[in-house]
This record gives C-alpha cells, structure tokens and sequence, in this order.
C-alpha cells in the first residue's frame, strides 16, 4: 500500500485527508484545536473571558466562568478536550491561575436518560486522558427537561384560530386541567419534525434560562459544527424561519431575548463534524460519546463498508426524517460534486441581518412583539401573510342533499371534535388575551390536530424561576 | 391539431358519501383532492374556490394591475401558462380588473417539443378568444435552440434559451406597446430558487428572489408571477379538473444540473412538510443582506453619475442591439458573438441533422412494431 507524508510537517505519514489535505494524526490534533482556539478569542470580549489577565484588565474579578452545554456529541466532547487542553496551558504557565473555569450542563429527558448520563460523565471523569487537577475547573450540572414547565410560574394555553390564524392565550389551571408534561407536549406533536423543533426550543431556552440565572455567566459556548450550523440555516429557512438566520448566528451582540446577560458563541462553526469524528477517534474519545455514532470516513484506511450501510439506511428512512436530517443528507450526498457547499452556506447565512419589523396596517401590536412560544422577535404578521395565500372558507351550501351531509357531519364524531374545538376557540375569544406567534410556531400549531398547546407564560418573572438541578 | 376534452370518469353517483369522505372546508360534498399546500381533503367546488380567491388575494395584495392595463400572458402551451391565461381571463370578467389581455409565445426552434406546444397555444387562443402573438428566436437571432445545441453542445442550453427567451419576451410586449409580462412561475420554482441561492452562496440573487415583480429601471417592460404562491401540484389539479388543454412534455435539453440537485432536495423536504414551499417562500422575503455585503447597491448608489464600463447600473444600453444591459454589451449579444465564431462555415441544404433530441423522441413515440 502506497503512504503518503503529512503535508503540514513533512515528516510523519498521513493518516487521514480533510478537504484534500492529508494530515498525520498530532497535525490534525493542532489544526481542529487551532479553528476553535482562534475563534475563541476572535474579539476583545471574548478574549478577556478566555485569557488569563491580570491587574486592572481582570475581567469580573478574574471569575470569568463559561456555560458550555454538554450533551456527549463528537463536538461538545472534542470542544470540551480543547477547553480542558487551554485550561491545563494556562495553569501551567501561569502557576496556578487560569483565565475561566467551565460550566458544564446537560439536559435530559427522562430518567434512563439521566442515568446513562450519569454513567458515562463517571466514565469520562475517570478517563485517563486526563489529569484529575484539570476537573477542578470544571462544574458539572444535570437538569431534567420537564423543569420547563415544572419551574414555570404560570401556564397558559394557546388556542390557534383554524380560520384567520390569529391566536389567544387562556390561563391553564393544573387542578382541574391535569399535569402538562414535556411528554404529553411531544405525544400531541403531529410528527418528527415538530417535536424535533419543539424539544430544540426548549433545551435552548433551559441553557438559557440556566444561564440567565448564574452569577457571572457572561458567554454560553455552543458546540455546534460548520455542518450542524448549516443544517440549521438550510432547516430555518425551510420551516418558515429565514428571519431568525441572522440572530440564531449571533455571537457580536449580547443575547437580547434574556437581558442581554450573556452572548453566545460559536468556536466550532469553521470546522465541520467530519473532522470533530476524526479528532474524537484519534484522542480517543469516541468511546464517551452517547446516543450518537462517530463516523471515520476521513482516515484514509476508513473501509467502504460503514458508507454503503449509511447510505442505504438513508434511501430507507427519507420519509421518516427531520428536515434538519434532510439536509445533512443532502450535504452527504452532494459534497462529492459540489465541494465547500456548507461552508458556502454557513457563510451565507452569516452575510445576513434581520429584516425591519414591518407594523401591520390593521393591528399595531404586531409591530415589535415577540413569539409567546419561541421568544423570537416577529418581523411580519404572519397571520395576514397566510390569509392572504391560503384560504380557509369553501364554496357554500347549495342544495339540499348538500344541507343534508352537512346536518349529518354536525353530529358526526368528526364534527363532535370539531364542536369541542370550536367550544374551546369560543372560550379562548370571550376570555383570553391577544397573543403573538411567529410564523414557524404557527404553522407547528397548525399542524397539531387540535390547534392548541400549553406552555409557560414567558416573561421576567418565568425567567428568575429556579431550576431544580440534579445533584450528581 | 384537433382536441377534444376528456369526458369525466363513470362513477356510481347515488352511493351515499362517508361522513369521513367529506371535504373540510364544506362539509357537505365528497372530497376529491388531498390539497398540497396543507393537506386539506377538499371537493371539487372549494378546490376551485380557494385557489382562484388565492390567486385574486395575490394580485390585489400586490397590486400587481391597474384598470386599463395592457398585459401579456407569457403563453408557452404548458401547464402553468395554460392555466394562467385561464385564470386571468376569469379573474378580469369575475372582478372587473379591466385588464386588456394578449398570449404572447416565444418560438424557440426545437423541432418536436415547441411546434406541439405551439399548436397548444394556437387553440388556447380559439378557446379563450385572446389575440396571440409569437415571436421566434430564428426571426430576432437568425438562431434556433436545436442550431444552438448542435453548435455550443446540451451543457449550456439552459443558458442561451433563458437569456434569448427573456428577451424575446420584452421585444415582443414593446412590439405590441406592452409594458407588463406575467408569466406562469409557481411557488415551487421560485422556494426552489430560494434554495439554490442559499446553496451556491448567490448573495447578489438572494434578496430578489422572491420579488412578485421584477424592472430593471429604466426599462419599460415589468414582469410579474401571480401563481407565487400556488403550488405546481395544485395548477395541475386545476388544469385537470378544469379539462384545460395543455401540453405537457417538458423540455428535451437537459435542465441545469445544479437547479436539478436543489429540485432533489426539494421534493424529499416536501415528502415531510408539506408546507415547506410556501414556507421556504415566507423565509426568502425576510432574507436580507447585512449592508457591508451589498456591493452592487454600494457601486450604484456610489455611481450614479460614472459612466464607468464596469459599474453595475441599471438602465444602460447595449451598444450593439440597444437592448437593456448592466453592461457595454448585453448578454444576448455576447452570447451571439461566441455562436457566431462557431457556427459551422459550410451547411447542407434542408438539412436536419441539427433538429435535436426532441425529434428523435417524437420520430420514436410515433414508430410501431
């Protein structure tokens, strides 16, 4: 078999191509760490929250402490591994004193979850990898994700108008309406791809939330690859969520939707998940990893194998997959002929800036409102937009034969259902409040059979309600 | 070409329809279709109810005509076109637009594919007794698509037809002292460009994308998509129900292979939300460009007065055929002069080896065995 020599030291012989360039394994060890390195103190804030100072230009008293959410993928585990390699740097050269200590959290959903979680952070904790002074600057907190609504003050229930799409909030009482849990939230969800969407928001609203609520938190470190951020881009646009491009890549301005407490950042967006695989087998971290299966097609004596088993799950699943998984494979299937297309977008997507908030001619209060679901700021009123190309009245009634069908669908089981529907449409009307949802939120709720969900009422109030963490 | 409507499917009529089996927006008729914009059971009534209120809603909202206007249905025979010259013509009697309006084709000179769906365009023109004008490439180019092909090869033609196509389409309207074309775009073309936009990072495009109408200023002619938001499925289903006569073989020359992947991509996103076209389209109006990545509004607002020959402003004149262009010569014209270094020195009288693979498709379709 012919070898080939590295082509960033010369030297060793390669053992895997990225992007055509053969790497040997400490090369590429260097090279994945420096992408995220490099962006992790792309400016002054971020800088002075990752650097050890000094004197005056200590920064929160030198307690510079960054949230990382953790949840055992190849990128939060080769993120983690570069942050622990710094802080091992720093502490070091430093004698002692280091520039940030890390935050971890993983949300989880049920309890076989927590504990497979917990197995494995033991596991992880005891790895040999790494020296057990490097933990010291690490915190490690669980929360269970039911505490969106277990921790909410109060809940309301959003009723969508079938006809006009307008929407209202009615108070949700847990004595005689019954426990709402995320579960219950995910069995109502029509399909994959709104409970995908519904359990993204509320992971990125507990991070948030948690964030929100500690001392001293002034930057959440997400560790999301160049292909994962282009999926999410290709996923926003394709439910309806094109505006939100430009915010959800953010990490200049502090976020606004908590306070403008924190921002957020993205240090893997210039390397893709590929290369976070690679880098998680050569450091021997693929074994850590949970509910996800690390890919080695870079190394160069990968075997085809893996490939034609993937691609032939894929033909076989198109139907049942998220549009977020849509897109990957369309990323997997093209890169072949087609190279660079997610930087391409990533890069894209990131020349982008919301639209102006555009008043509605009819009703003022769409002008700046946020989404009563997703917190997103609503540039249009997407109730006006669908009306306008979607019409929801037929033809009318007009013989009797006609009259007839429709007396017989009135009492129907269909038309029952429809009755306690409109019974709860008609409450919502008489007693609820105007609210405003963005135009992704309204179509998941249109598409739920029943037009309506329970969540919390969100405002300042909901924001300082404590999570109750798990204790390890 | 004789055609005749095809008579409607013999169905037991006195079987009493399932409550389940009735339409969701009536209720009291049995649904025939499963609409694709929101997978709404619907009959035959609220089908043609709601997507001719949609496409009103369209123009209204946009106000895409004024009372009196001139308009040119750019007619190509096929679906969509079809449909839209019906639907305007209904809509005008129905609301009282005021509209005056003309079929106006584009002969493109693809032996086997356009003459058949000219002739389709000749008896929509019976059918719904609106003046038909047609403009060939041959006449304005001294070129036809299967030259064309046969000179530049299959790879490029998506590019020479598009280009020569747009054109002829405004020097046919200003032939007639036309100044707005609509033409047939659906909602999946134009989520489909969305897409590809993002894909291959075509920031200029981006932004315009998904504009309902389109003028360079400065030109006289604007062009306008009142099917923006109607579904390709559901212009279909219209077409079919309504028994309108079109022709419905697409195009021989391969389409672009990038907008093929994009169209991939597309319909397996479709195939799991089924909104997803109209979503895309919600997104590509909020698209907007941070202001240090607008070159091209930079460069104009920063030349208005410069006649510099490689600024971006719109409304310049080509030198050679005096046709709108960005640039000294216009695209047709560079395109032109590239054919012309090619094109062949010696030809065969009434040769028609360069007639394309339309031919051989249609030679084929008729050969029994």
């Amino acid at each position: 078999m012919t070898t080939f020599k590295c082509k960033r030291c010369k030297e060793t012989d390669a053992t895997l191509k990225s992007r055509k360039e053969l790497f040997c394994d400490a090369c590429f060890i260097k090279f994945v760490s420096m992408k995220q390195r490099k962006l992790m103190m792309v400016d002054e804030f971020y800088r002075d929250h990752f650097k050890v100072l000094y004197g005056k230009d200590l920064v929160d008293d030198g307690k510079s402490k960054i949230l990382v959410p953790f949840d055992f993928s190849s990128s939060s585990l080769s993120a983690l591994d570069v942050l622990l390699g710094l802080l091992k740097e720093q502490n070091m050269q430093h004698r002692g004193r280091v520039g940030f200590t890390l935050e971890l959290l993983t949300v989880f959903k049920s309890d076989e979850d927590r504990i497979n979680i917990e197995n494995m952070w033991k596991e992880l904790r005891s790895s040999p990898l790494y020296d057990e002074s490097a933990w010291g600057f690490v915190n490690y907190h669980m929360v269970n994700a039911n505490n969106f609504f277990e921790s909410a003050k109060e809940l309301q229930h959003i009723v969508l108008h079938d006809q006009d799409f307008t929407t209202k909030a009615i108070e949700w009482r847990n004595e005689s309406d019954g426990e709402y849990s995320i579960q219950t939230l995910l069995d109502r969800c029509p399909n994959r791809n709104t409970r995908n969407d519904m359990w993204i928001f509320i992971v990125k609203h507990i991070v948030k939330k948690f964030t929100y609520q500690q001392e001293n938190i002034k930057v959440i470190l997400w560790c999301q690859s160049m292909t994962k951020m282009a999926d999410q881009i290709i996923g926003l646009v394709v439910k309806g969520r094109g505006a939100q491009i430009a915010s959800s890549l953010d990490s200049e301005n502090a976020d606004a939707e908590y306070g403008d407490r924190f921002k957020n950042l993205y240090p893997l967006k210039n390397t893709l998940l590929s290369q976070l695989d690679a880098y998680c087998i050569i450091r021997g971290l693929d074994k850590y990893t949970l509910n996800y299966e690390v890919k080695s097609d870079l190394f160069l004596n990968a075997t085809d194998t893996d490939t034609s088993d993937t691609k032939t799950k894929n033909i076989r699943l198109v139907k049942n997959m998220t549009i977020n998984e849509l897109a990957r494979k369309y990323f997997d299937d093209i890169e072949g002929e087609y190279s660079n297309i997610i930087s391409t977008v990533l890069r894209t997507g990131d020349k982008l800036k919301p639209p102006k908030i555009e008043t509605s001619s009819t009703d003022n209060h769409h002008g700046s409102s946020k989404c009563a679901i997703c917190l997103n700021t609503i540039y249009d009123d997407p109730a006006e937009w669908l009306r306008n190309i979607a019409v929801n009245r037929g033809h009318p009634v007009e013989t009797e034969e006609e009259q007839s069908y429709y007396d017989q669908w009135k009492a129907s089981k269909i038309g029952l259902q429809n009755e306690e529907y409109l019974t709860l449409r008609n409450h919502a009307w008489d007693n609820g409040n105007d609210i405003d949802l963005c135009y992704g939120c309204t179509i998941n709720l249109n598409g739920i059979k029943t037009k309506e969900l329970v969540w919390p009422k969100n405002d300042s109030e909901e924001l300082q309600s404590v999570l109750a963490e798990y204790e390890l | 070409m004789s055609w005749a409507p095809p008579s409607d499917p013999i169905n037991n009529k006195n079987k009493p329809v399932k409550i389940s089996q009735l339409c969701e927006l009536c209720h009291c008729r049995k649904a025939i279709l499963k609409r694709p914009k929101n997978l709404q059971k619907v009959c035959k009534e609220c089908f043609f109810y709601v997507f001719e209120t949609e496409i009103h809603n369209t123009i209204v909202t946009n106000n895409l005509f004024h009372p009196g206007e001139k308009v040119a249905v750019g007619a190509s025979g096929g679906k969509d076109s079809t449909v839209l010259a019906h639907i305007m013509k209904l809509l005008n009697e129905r609301y009282n637009y005021g509209l005056d309006i003309t079929l106006l084709s584009v002969d493109e000179g693809i032996v086997g594919y356009r003459d058949d769906s000219l002739a389709t365009v000749k008896r929509n023109q019976k059918q719904y007794g609106l003046p038909l004008e047609i403009v060939s490439f041959k006449e304005l180019y001294n070129w036809t698509m299967d030259e064309i092909v046969a000179t530049a090869g299959i790879r490029n033609s998506c590019t020479y037809c598009g280009v020569f196509r747009r054109q002829s389409l405004d020097r046919g309207a200003q032939k007639l002292g036309i100044h707005h074309v609509i033409t047939g775009h659906n909602a999946d073309d134009m989520a489909e460009t969305v897409l590809m936009n993002i894909l291959r990072g075509d920031v200029a495009r981006l932004e315009k994308s998904t504009s309902i109408i389109t003028q360079s200023s400065g030109s006289p002619i604007k062009r306008s998509k009142p099917f923006k938001y109607s579904y390709q499925k559901e212009i279909v289903l219209y077409a079919h129900y309504k028994k309108l006569d079109y022709f419905s073989t697409e195009c021989t020359y391969a389409p672009e292979a990038f907008r093929g992947t994009a169209r991939e991509l597309m319909k397996n996103l479709e195939a799991v939300r089924p909104s997803c076209i109209i979503d895309i389209i919600h997104s590509g109006e909020n698209l907007v460009l941070k202001d240090s990545e607008q070159p091209f509004k930079k460069a104009a607002s920063a030349n208005t007065t410069s006649t510099s020959k490689n600024t971006f402003v719109d409304g310049n004149r080509c030198e050679r055929c005096n046709y709108l262009s960005s640039n000294k010569i216009c695209k047709a014209c560079m395109l032109l002069e590239g054919l012309e270094k090619n094109r062949a020195a010696i030809t065969l009288e009434r040769d028609s080896s360069v007639d394309g693979a339309a031919r051989v498709m249609r030679t084929l379709e008729h050969l029994s065995f």
